[in-house]
């Protein structure tokens, strides 16, 4: 831990024009005047990572502190909360395959219910956003993380493996403004989609903790019905044995219910306890252009006609597939409902479980219209 | 087995909820022009480092000050983190710290983000011992049942403020309970916690209607009377854990005898689930014997008449509307047992601000008059003959800066070599002058403040100039050098003048306490016994100035002997059954 908080504070420091030498497990400083004072330390400073011995006990130095909790630490992140929060890099030297339209595109986006036909191959730069998100999952316990998501700005796709494999190829680093005026979908309807793939992510993250966290209310659970169960039977028990009527029995059986009711109160606190509230920040988007080929696939549902953009990405090496419109997963076989010709993965062309009515989930978000259930 | 019941079945399904902070930073992307790749990198490591890993590192140890946990207490904590999810029954022996367990818990929740609100309950003898150990300690502010926010307005007081330390007394009080009960808490913690043990008790009935989501209670004494009192301490922590009374006792308690266990094996194994017991046979806390000498000095005229003019001072103007507060009266009678000095500073700024009536500002004239016809105490003569007596370190404590400074320029004078040690200086000055005392200073004149946390067990004898009216701070005194890693005994000589009220507060600490031999922690035990809602120095105040005479004085004096000495048979009784119960079965 004091290793890694001595890294990067050398880290931050060097890259706000400090001057620093490791000492022993401390460092030593040199600080630009306006680093000095927005830290409040002096500009020859000494920081440590841990406390004499690991135990808190006051050092003879006047070494600063710098540890989780500790008022530097938090100036230092605060310092780089305002900055940092976008970054854009194209990628370069990426490898385009020569792709005509024919049957290899169309048999990866096979229509369910429409005829579909690859119109159009060309190359073309399209943005992905990768979106940093912090969550803080907060129960009896606490457990926290980053999930990045990868969304193609053009096919609102979620592209999971770009957020970490761009690197491997060489980037150069280019102006915000580039790549905002490349983006098809508004901003707002971009980050909405990243949210709701973060939020999947960390579902998925958090399956452990929460099937935990589940374990654990029910075995309490158990454990306060038989006793509170147990003490309302032992008191009816005693109230059958000895015969007891009129307000002797009203009592007892008032003692029992009591005890019932303070159940269902202790199971309802063990509920709000282990409830899981997840918190979820955004810290920041690097926006990764990438070169690719963009395919056009014309799909006919009777008399219309939609056309979706479909890519083939470099760095990966193969198609991406395109984002259900009723459920946001990602899907190559696609169903276009009849009235906007929505997309929709096979599973969302299911009809309704529970009434069997079948509807489009892009037209109808909230569920199936009869009986509001099965919105997939 | 499942019971049949008419209740209605429960469920276990935990939600998973989620909450995006606002706003979205859509606009911030939008509007920010630049890239910086170095930056982003360098955020995104920042909350990387941010991240709170699992229990097996403990984040607040960096964050202590004056505080070295030793492995037992780091040890429970970790396993009260991890293994008790924050539900425990803290039962120590006594002096092993299970209030610094405790503390480093509630920091690491704190810290951690688990925690918010705090509700921390005592005797009221511990309230304030426990917000100025949280504040110095461990950097966190709590508020208490003694603040005037109390006073004024209780029920805003329960709401408004989300970390409070209050005494059992106050929230267990008509119109108080209801108040308290309705607050949902993030962690509770009962200090001395063998006073809830009784089911049909208004204590007992605060705690189980309490909602939080951790919960420690602290007791070095779980069972006094009845192996009952246990399960009544268990069964607040985790309901059901020792089944129902009726099951229990058919189970564990052999028929006829209370403190008789059977099935032994089984409840230990239950008993593991929630409770942990730390002894000194595990700890290796063993430490020498301490001797401790009363010093009664004879005084001077002059002095005497001093402290009886300061004593009636006190007497006729403390209550009045125009009077002293509570506050300057017991520091002029403190002053005025540890040094002329002292006193003689506040009576200077009471005659400044001129608040007191003509014949309070008289009154105060004449004692100015009287402590200028004082050149060295008696009390300040004994002490050179003490410290001239032989050549071992000393460490000679004082309440007040003037005193210190008056004894400062008495060894100068005399040339006792002394280095000095008091609030105010940085830390390396106080290293430095910890290192000289060590190194070849024979001397180290201190007042309090500031010094805890530092080794000084290189040295055995502690001389006490003036006594502090609150015995855990004598007993903080004393800590300072009977501690771990002292080898040989420890000598503590208390000075005290003749018909000062120190004499009549040794006189109980000393004989009906025993509190110079008692083992650290056991203090705190033993005031928590008492059944008086006031702090220690307050009791000892009022006996003072509500006394007419000597006689009722000696009375008074001699009814709070006999109140301690009950404390501490009561707890006497208890310890030694409880070492019967548990033996060292249940350590970390």
């Amino acid at each position: 831990m004091a290793e890694d908080l001595a890294a990067f504070t050398t880290q931050v420091l060097e890259h706000w024009g400090a001057l620093v030498e490791a000492k022993g497990n401390a460092i030593e400083a040199l600080l630009p005047e306006a680093v000095a004072t927005r830290l409040q330390v002096p500009e020859e400073v000494r920081f440590r990572f841990a406390a004499a011995n690991g135990t808190g006990t006051e050092e003879a130095t006047d070494a600063q502190l710098v540890t989780y909790g500790s008022p530097v630490l938090e100036k230092i992140v605060a310092g780089l909360a305002a900055h940092g929060s976008v970054a854009v890099v194209a990628l370069q030297g990426l490898y385009l395959k020569q792709v005509t339209p024919g049957p290899d595109i169309e048999q990866m986006f096979p229509p369910l219910n429409a005829r579909g036909k690859c119109v159009k191959v060309e190359p073309t730069m399209v943005p992905y956003g990768i979106f940093n998100f912090r969550y803080t999952a907060v129960s009896d316990e606490k457990t926290e993380g980053i999930v990045a998501v990868a969304v193609n700005a053009r096919s609102l796709a979620e592209v999971a493996p770009v957020a970490h494999r761009w690197r491997e190829a060489e980037w150069q680093e280019r102006s915000v403004h580039e790549v905002l005026s490349t983006i098809s979908h508004p901003l707002p309807q971009l980050y909405r989609r990243a949210k709701s793939v973060a939020q999947r992510q960390i579902r998925r993250v958090l399956q452990d903790f929460h099937q935990s966290r589940e374990r654990r209310l029910e075995r309490d659970r158990q454990r306060l019905e038989a006793y509170y169960l147990g003490i309302a039977q032992e008191i009816r028990g005693r109230l059958q044995k000895k015969g007891l009527g009129g307000t002797e029995a009203e009592r007892e059986e008032g003692k029992a219910r009591a005890a019932e009711r303070e159940l269902l109160l202790k199971v309802h606190e063990l509920q709000d306890k282990y409830a899981v509230r997840v918190q979820v920040a955004t810290i920041s988007v690097l926006w990764v252009l990438l070169p690719v080929l963009h395919a056009t696939m014309a799909y006919q549902r009777r008399q219309a006609v939609r056309e979706v953009p479909v890519f083939w990405n470099p760095l990966l090496k193969e198609w991406e597939a395109v984002a259900c419109e009723g459920c946001r997963e990602n899907t190559f076989a696609v169903s276009l409902c009849d009235d906007k010709q929505h997309l929709s993965c096979a599973v969302c062309s299911q009809p309704c479980p529970t009434c069997g009515r079948r509807f489009c989930r892009g037209c109808q978000p909230r569920g199936c219209p009869t009986c509001r259930k099965g919105s997939g | 087995m499942t019971p049949v019941t008419n209740a209605k079945p429960t469920t276990s399904q935990v939600t998973l909820s989620f909450t995006f902070a606002d706003p979205p930073p859509v606009e911030e992307w939008s509007q920010d022009q630049s890239s910086d790749l170095g930056l982003y990198q360098l955020r995104l490591l920042a909350e990387r480092i941010s991240l709170q890993e699992g229990f097996d590192e403990l984040l607040c140890l960096d964050t202590l000050t004056g505080v070295e946990p030793f492995w037992y207490q780091i040890e429970t904590v970790k396993r009260v983190l991890k293994q008790f999810r924050g539900r425990v029954l803290l039962a120590d022996e006594v002096g092993l710290g299970k209030t610094i367990e405790a503390c480093i818990l509630l920091k690491e929740y704190l810290m951690r983000g688990l925690v918010e609100r705090v509700l921390i309950l005592t005797p009221p003898a511990l309230v304030s011992q426990w917000q100025e150990e949280l504040a110095s300690k461990f950097a966190l502010s709590f508020v208490t049942t003694t603040s005037g926010t109390y006073r004024t307005d209780a029920e805003g007081f329960w709401h408004a403020n989300p970390r409070i330390i209050a005494s059992l007394n106050v929230a267990k009080a008509p119109g108080q309970m209801e108040i308290v009960q309705q607050i949902p808490y993030d962690l509770i913690i009962v200090d001395e916690a063998h006073h809830v043990k009784n089911r049909a008790t208004r204590n007992y009935q605060l705690i189980n209607g309490l909602t939080s989501k951790f919960i420690f209670l602290l007791t070095a004494t779980p069972v006094q009377n009845d192996i009952m009192e246990l399960y009544q301490l268990v069964t607040l922590l985790r309901p059901g854990t020792l089944t129902t009374p009726t099951a229990f006792r058919r189970q564990f308690v052999t028929k006829g005898k209370a403190m008789t266990i059977q099935n032994r094996d089984r409840l230990r194994s239950l008993l593991g689930e929630v409770m942990i017991r730390n002894t000194r046979s595990l700890t290796d806390l063993r430490l020498p014997r301490r001797y401790a000498s009363t010093v009664i000095v004879e005084p001077e005229p002059g002095e005497k008449a001093l402290y009886e003019a300061i004593s009636s001072l006190v007497k006729a103007q403390y209550g009045d509307k125009k009077g002293l507060d509570r506050f300057t009266a017991n520091t002029l009678l403190m002053e005025a047992g540890s040094s002329p000095a002292a006193v003689k500073a506040t009576l200077g700024r009471l005659l400044a601000r001129k608040r007191l009536s003509e014949q309070g500002q008289q009154a105060l004239q004449e004692c100015v008059a009287l402590a200028d016809t004082i050149a060295v105490s008696r009390k300040a003569q004994r002490l050179l003959e003490l410290l001239k007596s032989h050549s071992d370190k000393k460490l000679v404590f004082t309440h007040f800066q003037e005193s210190l400074s008056s004894l400062a320029t008495l060894l100068t004078r005399e040339h006792i070599p002394f280095v000095l040690f008091q609030g105010g200086m940085t830390a390396s000055e106080k290293d430095n002058a910890v290192e000289r005392f060590r190194a070849n200073v024979p001397v180290l004149l201190a007042t309090e403040s500031g010094g805890e946390g530092r080794n000084l067990q290189f040295c055995n004898t502690m001389i006490n100039f003036d006594l502090p009216w609150n015995p855990l701070q004598i007993e903080q005194r004393i800590g300072r050098i009977h501690r771990i890693g002292q080898t040989r005994e420890v000598f503590i000589f208390n000075l005290a003048n003749r018909f000062s009220l120190e004499e009549y507060l040794l006189s109980v600490l000393d004989a009906k306490l025993n509190l110079f031999e008692l083992v650290v922690g056991e203090l705190d035990m033993i005031l928590g016994n008492l059944n008086d809602e006031r702090d220690f120095p307050d009791i000892v105040m009022d006996l003072w100035l509500r006394a007419a005479g000597e006689q009722e004085l000696q009375e008074g004096f001699a009814r709070l002997g006999q109140e301690l000495s009950s404390a501490k048979s009561h707890y006497l009784q208890s310890k030694e059954l409880d070492e019967q119960l548990f033996g060292e079965d249940f350590e970390a």
